[in-house]
């Protein structure tokens, strides 16, 4: 039986989430030197092996900070609480003059006095409006999220966070969020997303719950690790070829690729391959981790609160999980 | 900005300083709001019992409508007898 306080060193997760998308950058950088080291003997493998868990490391700190939130968690948590305005908004959409009718569809929507105040106040954040819109519109969503944030994305995160959607299921979030309200007394207007997805960790972190969100998030790292280290190895290739544009021959900018020689010199993966396959390589690679990484992203946040719901339901009836030390 | 609902509701539990009431209509039927006992409707929110079918008009108490007060509430049994819903206040 694991022990679940022992310390867990390389383990699935370390391997999926940390050695494989520094075992990639590393390999990413090599075959930017012009004769790219080929290790030997076993201290120099054992040296390679340590250089990619801490590449892996450095990909993941970025990658965790560079993805943002994609605030699946945060946006869950208010739906499960103001599903009452979306709900009237979607009745709204289906038909008027419905207020007051005995048939069951009798629900309605009104904004207090301060709302219209509100209103009045238009014209100045027209601009503002129509870049929220397009933000918020199908393609608008997905052009930003899926095409541009992949490419932009590890530069811009310090000023924008790309935002994604609920996860569908809600009932069991609704649930949660119940019995988080009651066991730590919250408000419920609460609105520390943070502290509540490190509160449902921290329980589902128990021998005796099921941990198979755990799984899906070493996944989703795994993709985000991949997709930080390829826009790195996709970054340094753009950066050589922008260096031909360069007055000098790009030195000394082009130079940088001989690590110290005064002589222009070529990555190994440009002499090897043409440069539009290697290009289209990465971005293929980049694209896809990126959207891998927000699909996992998603199932990790669902089954993150399904285990939560599992732990709390088995706590109720006394069962003991088949988790991970279980 | 504040929004204002009126839906159809079980009252689902009782807690410290809530009432926990639950959708009984809608694609989101099932889900559970908490009301706070002590600010709107404080006497009829007491009265209420455990299973009871309400029809409750909420009122958002911030900003990204995470929180509920109550507003007005009719029980099942007065909203039966009448022939709509009243009007805002």
């Amino acid at each position: 039986m694991v022990n679940p306080r022992a310390p867990r060193v390389f383990n699935l997760y370390d391997i999926i989430g940390v050695f494989l998308p520094g075992a990639t950058l590393l390999f990413g950088i090599l075959v930017l030197f012009p004769d790219p080291p080929v290790p030997s003997a076993i201290w120099e493998y054992l040296f390679y092996l340590i250089v990619a868990f801490s590449l892996g490391h450095i990909a993941q700190a970025y990658s965790s900070s560079a993805m943002g939130e994609l605030k699946v968690f945060e946006n869950t948590m208010d739906e499960t609480r103001n599903v009452l305005v979306d709900d009237d908004e979607d009745d709204n959409d289906t038909g008027e003059g419905d207020e007051g009718s005995g048939d069951g569809e009798g629900n309605n929507k009104e904004e207090s006095p301060d709302d219209q105040d509100d209103e009045d106040t238009g014209g100045e954040d027209d601009d503002s409006g129509l870049r929220e819109r397009f933000s918020n519109s199908y393609w608008g969503h997905r052009i930003l999220l899926f095409i541009l944030y992949p490419l932009i994305g590890p530069v811009v995160w310090l000023w924008w966070s790309p935002n994604d959607d609920e996860v569908e299921e809600l009932l069991h979030a609704n649930l949660v969020w119940k019995n988080l309200r009651q066991t730590y007394d919250l408000d419920v207007g609460i609105d520390r997303y943070e502290d509540l997805q490190q509160m449902i960790s921290s329980r589902v972190d128990d021998p005796r719950s099921p941990v198979r969100s755990y799984r899906f998030q070493a996944i989703r790292n795994f993709h985000r690790g991949m997709w930080v280290s390829a826009w790195f190895v996709w970054l340094f290739i753009v950066a050589y070829e922008i260096g031909a544009f360069i007055p000098l021959d790009g030195w000394p900018y082009r130079g940088l690729f001989c690590f110290g020689s005064v002589e222009i010199c070529s990555p190994f993966i440009i002499e090897s391959y043409p440069t539009v396959v290697i290009f289209s390589l990465l971005l293929a690679v980049l694209f896809v981790s990126w959207r891998l990484t927000v699909y996992y992203e998603r199932v990790f946040i669902r089954y993150l609160i399904t285990d939560y719901f599992v732990a709390i339901q088995n706590q109720d009836t006394g069962e003991v999980g088949s988790g991970n030390g279980g | 900005m504040s929004q204002r609902a009126t839906k159809k509701f079980t009252v689902a539990e009782f807690d410290d300083e809530y009432v926990w009431l639950k959708l009984r209509e809608g694609e989101k039927r099932g889900l559970q709001f908490a009301i706070p006992l002590d600010n709107g409707c404080q006497d009829e929110l007491e009265s209420l019992n455990e299973g009871e079918k309400i029809t409750a008009t909420l009122e958002s108490m911030n900003e990204r409508n995470t929180a509920w007060q109550c507003v007005e509430i009719q029980r099942e049994e007065e909203e039966n007898g009448r022939t709509a819903m009243p009007a805002d206040d």
